[in-house]
């Protein structure tokens, strides 16, 4: 007899690929990743806004939701407002990750449904200069991202020198809303934007944003 | 007797949770470059202090497609290294490889491999003691404070007495550094040698402490200062005039052993050798190629 492993399944596969994908972003801000499509996900519930039914960035929510346990808290934000605990969408997140649904500043995890919601950002947990690991992570659909066209200029560690990135269609707010929450290093929200076609770039604190 | 293979085991050996976990600290740590971010260390078939932190670690991270080394003081062939080495590559399948540059993980004890790391690949440390304010404050939880407050005034002191009772830096390994001009971090037992290679490199570099329940990173690109004085500066062990035995290496980290000669008129000598034996395994095959190719 051989003792072996279990094969992984498709949402465990799915889990490992798409943290190496954040990993190798969150270790390299600037560094555009390809979030893998989260095939074993269908019919995501869509909320609704001005009686318009609206569709979740599945490559951001289901990216969101490969981190999240019993141990995490979450919330999630559309057109700056937080969404219901109640609703469709968090009781879709909750059964598959177990996690607890939160107010803003109790949260661990946020998904942002749209740019104009990093106007929140500011509510959430940014930690304690004992316990800074303690913040909140951010992960914000956003429409575009690409390097042909860039729209910021990044600097930090991870980033030898500086690294241009693209990032489209994000209310002109939007960078100013995310420097505001990195004032007071270490302490600070580090934010994960990922556009459309499940392209990732992310935004670690220690990250310094200026427009081009 | 049966031949069927009994599926006892996760991929990557802890749980789907367990590892989540270790992932989401990962990311912080990522975040946080040099600071010490608390897990929940679990229980694994090697007793902790013996490469659990690194090992979870690399479980964490480890994927089908990955090729892993792991080495321990260099050497891939070392007991604990092959323990290691086997542990995951029967609860994952992986390709396994001694040379540094065909990994995508390594995971290491002890020592960053001679031959430079590429931006694709992940250096998993194993660490014993993690707190580099242990010397100077052996509570925790003020230590913890310490970093908070970047109070790190009382290290500096150390490293003044240091000087003063021996007349030199007097830290061999665990060489304190400040990370991204931020927070102190211990660089595990690495020695000296090792300590400039994590700065500004390309590879991300992962550090694991099971016994104490801590994991803390070094992105690439960022700068690693080796705490010193404008008098007493930071130096490495390097010898001018050492030369490997093996295979000729005048740049490498060496260790030393006794050989028993009974020839000799002591019974025998010191011999010095590369640390990482990938490293000095290739020199010597290309020294032999070299030797054997018609002039």
């Amino acid at each position: 007899m051989t003792t072996t492993f279990q094969p992984p399944s498709l949402f465990e596969t799915f889990c490992t690929t798409t943290f190496r994908v954040l990993l190798d972003c969150m270790a390299r801000p600037g560094t555009i990743g390809q979030i893998p499509e989260p095939s074993m996900f269908t019919q995501i519930p869509t909320i609704t806004f001005d009686n318009q039914p609206i569709l979740a960035n599945r490559f951001a929510l289901t990216s969101c939701l490969s981190l999240l346990d019993q141990e995490t808290r979450f919330a999630q934000a559309a057109n700056n407002t937080w969404i219901d605990a109640q609703s469709e969408i968090n009781r879709w997140i909750q059964l598959r990750s177990n996690c607890r649904l939160s107010d803003a500043p109790n949260a661990l995890f946020v998904y942002l449904w749209d740019s104009a919601s990093s106007a929140l950002l500011h509510e959430l947990n940014p930690g304690t200069l004992t316990f800074p690991e303690q913040s909140c992570t951010a992960f914000v659909a956003v429409p575009e991202i690409n390097d042909t066209e860039p729209t910021w200029r990044l600097r930090g560690p991870g980033i030898n020198g500086h690294c241009d990135v693209g990032v489209h269609g994000v209310v002109a707010d939007f960078v100013n809303h995310v420097n505001i929450t990195r004032t007071n290093f270490p302490l600070g929200i580090d934010i994960v934007c990922i556009d459309a076609h499940g392209k990732c770039i992310a935004l670690p604190r220690t990250c310094q944003i200026s427009l081009k | 007797m049966s031949t069927t293979p009994e599926q006892l085991y996760n991929f990557g050996f802890i749980d789907e949770d367990s590892k989540r976990e270790v992932r989401r600290q990962i990311l912080k740590a990522i975040a946080l470059p040099g600071h010490q971010v608390p897990f929940a260390s679990r229980d694994l078939p090697i007793a902790r202090g013996w490469g659990t932190g690194g090992l979870q670690i690399t479980m964490a991270i480890i994927a089908a497609d990955d090729t892993l080394k792991v080495i321990d003081q260099g050497v891939d062939e070392c007991v604990n290294a092959v323990n290691l080495r086997r542990l995951l590559q029967r609860t994952t399948g992986v390709t396994t490889t001694v040379d540094t540059t065909a990994a995508s993980i390594i995971q290491t004890r002890h020592r960053i491999p001679e031959e430079p790391m590429r931006r694709d690949q992940i250096l998993v440390l194993q660490v014993p003691m993690v707190d580099p304010l242990r010397w100077v404050e052996p509570n925790l939880e003020r230590a913890t404070i310490m970093h908070g407050e970047s109070d790190y005034g009382r290290m500096w002191v150390y490293m003044y007495e240091s000087v003063v009772k021996a007349g030199d830096l007097r830290i061999a390994t665990q060489y304190p550094v400040i990370v991204a001009g931020r927070y102190m971090m211990d660089t595990t037992p690495i020695p000296r040698w090792d300590v400039m290679r994590l700065h500004n490199a390309e590879a991300l570099f992962l550090f694991g402490a099971g016994r104490e329940k801590r994991i803390y990173a070094v992105p690439p690109y960022t700068t690693i200062e080796p705490l010193q004085f404008e008098d007493f500066r930071f130096k490495t062990e390097f010898v001018a005039g050492q030369i490997c035995a093996r295979c000729g290496a005048q740049d490498a980290f060496l260790t030393s052993h006794f050989v028993v000669d009974s020839d000799h008129p002591d019974g025998g000598h010191w011999r010095s050798s590369c640390s990482d034996t990938s490293f000095c395994d290739k020199r010597v095959l290309v020294n032999a190629t070299n030797q054997e190719a018609p002039k």
